[in-house]
């Protein structure tokens, strides 16, 4: 009984332990957040779909899209490795609240020609 | 007396997953149990079949999630042997800083499930407060709180820098304090002696013959630990099991507490070492063979059984998870004794039912 | 952990476990495995101060297994698993669930043999 009743009245003088979310939130770097692609600089290799666990991504090379099942994304971060430009990114100050809804993410993009993916890939590689 | 069949689970309050026991009771003592589970299959070795191997390691950590990465580390490590891949020394101290935080975590949730079970909330409480602070080193160095996806074939793909080490080890020490303290709560309060003393005996042929494995049968006298296999980075730490030879429902959480203190020792003695170098060799090539390789989950030793052909995908990958093993010495613990003990007998096998039915 | 599994017929299995029971062998696992279309694998584990002991047998399709859970009653339930994913099934267990140890009554297929169709509706797609 003493053990326990000495720790009740140290928390009664200590301070709180929880924190208000969502008013109050607190972010680690490297946090893996929500997955968003930058579908500008995207150059539709499909290394990302190829290479996700849950098979929640899905490039289209010929008509240049990208979508993505924020659902069954478990925010591995595998892609992120994957991906040869670095468009795409777990996004850090994104604390991951439940979704309202179903959605789907879908963005049409741009055919690039050869020489703007060889920047864009040189780019990732520079850092 | 006529005997009653007195369905537990598989809700119960008591239990953190599904899992029936069928108990054969005859006027509050109990007689025979029959386990009934599947209620939590979901087939994770039969997506072996469909998933690359490399995509397969984000999906054997998500068989339990509270030893995710000893899980990941297994598999990795078995598929490393296979393609003749050597980690280097500083991703072998990484997975055991990570494995022994897992092992932490996981048995301050076991002993706050065990306070609730004979309705210690308060303590529960507290004990998860604990547990908290660990969840912060895993999101701070990993990037999530409970799977913490860091094991690729080859080594691992986060880092500890310097500041973060001298903070994890500024809170290990707190960590250490603090369940010192509050063990006495839970280990010398009387009514959780009464609850928990002769409870549940397993004598040591018993726990030896019907497979027992982790604390279950380290409680019971034998001294067997897979971390002396000298995985990871375990031969260069020192490592002795801890044993205790009550064999009831008290010398399992005893053991498990013990077992909490020697992680942070271990935990804190790697980071101390860490040394130098690179995080990941590269991998070539396919994987071909059969292996079997072994080691210490919280709950006990797990096996993985790879067999590769030189695809892309996998021909077997085989798990014999350790609450698996537990099922038979749980079914043999149960007869002679009283109904109202059931659940504590239960929870101090540690089950993870999601681990067992994969 | 790469070890040597030695071969063992069929109707040796029982009299290996005895043995090894006799001899201090701490049961560890059974693993099934398919080998081709017409025969599967069991692989039985054993353990003793930190050795991993392992033999095999190989069964045809369609051929009972005698069980070896009056040895070893841990056998009971890894049986009961192996004849709910490969259909492959023993005769004298301890306690039989008789396929529905972990699937539903509504499951008809075999799940880990002969390549079972398996996906998600997105696989199916692609």
């Amino acid at each position: 009984m003493l053990p326990m009743l000495s720790n009740v009245v140290r928390n009664f003088f200590g301070r709180a332990v929880t924190e208000g979310y969502p008013f109050q939130t607190r972010e680690f770097e490297g946090y893996r957040g929500k997955l968003v692609n930058d579908i500008v600089s995207c150059i539709f290799c499909g290394a990302c779909a190829r290479v996700c666990p849950s098979r929640c991504i899905e490039v289209d090379a010929k008509g240049c899209s990208f979508s993505c099942d924020p659902n069954a994304c478990v925010q591995c971060g595998i892609c992120e490795e994957a991906c040869p430009t670095g468009g795409l990114r777990l996004t850090v100050g994104h604390h991951r609240a439940p979704a309202y809804s179903k959605d789907e993410i879908f963005q049409q993009g741009v055919r690039k020609s050869k020489e703007e993916i060889l920047a864009l890939r040189k780019r990732k590689q520079e850092g | 007396m006529a005997l009653t069949v007195v369905p537990f689970g598989p809700q119960h309050p008591v239990l953190p997953e599904p899992v029936q026991m069928k108990l054969v009771v005859e006027d509050e003592i109990v007689k025979e149990a029959i386990p009934v589970i599947g209620y939590v299959h979901r087939g994770l070795e039969a997506i072996a079949t469909i998933r690359d191997y490399t995509q397969m390691i984000q999906i054997v950590e998500r068989t339990c999630g509270i030893c995710s990465m000893i899980h990941s580390l297994c598999y990795c490590q078995g598929l490393e042997e296979l393609m003749g891949l050597e980690v280097t020394p500083r991703a072998r101290y990484l997975r055991t800083v990570w494995g022994e935080l897992h092992r932490m975590h996981s048995h301050l949730l076991w002993a706050g499930l065990f306070a609730d079970a004979f309705g210690f909330e308060s303590l529960f409480m507290e004990l998860w407060k604990i547990r908290e602070r660990i969840l912060d080193l895993n999101e701070a160095t990993t990037g999530n709180r409970v799977i913490v996806s860091v094991n690729v074939i080859g080594g691992v793909r986060a880092d500890i820098s310097d500041e973060q080490r001298t903070w994890i080890l500024k809170v290990l020490n707190e960590v250490e304090r603090d369940i010192r303290r509050i063990e006495k709560a839970l280990l010398e309060d009387h009514t959780v002696k009464h609850r928990t003393v002769g409870v549940g005996v397993l004598t040591k042929e018993q726990a030896f013959e019907l497979g027992a494995v982790g604390p279950v049968l380290r409680a019971s006298g034998v001294a067997q630990d897979m971390r002396v296999l000298k995985y990871a980075a375990y031969d260069e730490l020192g490592f002795e099991p801890i044993v205790r030879t009550e064999g009831d429902s008290w010398a399992r959480c005893k053991v498990r507490f013990d077992e909490t203190i020697q992680a942070c020792g271990l935990a804190r003695k790697a980071l101390e070492r860490l040394p130098e170098g690179e995080l990941r060799v590269k991998a070539s090539g396919h994987p071909t063979g059969e292996i079997l390789t072994r080691v210490e989950q919280p709950r006990g030793e797990c096996l993985y059984y790879i067999k590769a052909n030189g695809g892309k995908h996998l021909s077997r990958c085989r798990i014999r998870t350790p609450t698996f093993a537990n099922i038979a010495p749980l079914v043999a613990m149960m007869p002679g004794s009283e109904l109202a003990n059931v659940p504590v007998i239960i929870i101090s096998i540690d089950p993870c039912i999601s681990c067992t039915e994969r | 952990m790469a070890q040597e599994i030695r071969n063992i017929e069929i109707g040796g299995a029982v009299e290996a476990c005895r043995r090894m029971k006799a001899e201090g062998w701490r049961f560890v696992t059974m693993t099934a495995t398919e080998v081709d279309e017409d025969s599967l694998d069991v692989i039985y584990s054993f353990d003793k101060a930190y050795t991993l002991e392992s033999f095999r047998v190989t069964v045809p399709k369609g051929q009972k297994l005698p069980s070896v859970s009056a040895v070893f009653f841990a056998a009971t339930f890894v049986e009961n698993e192996i004849q709910d994913q490969f259909g492959l099934l023993f005769e004298g267990l301890a306690i039989d669930f008789e396929r529905r140890f972990l699937l539903n009554e509504e499951v008809r297929t075999v799940p880990l043999v002969n390549k079972q169709k398996l996906g998600t509706k997105r696989d199916a797609a692609n």
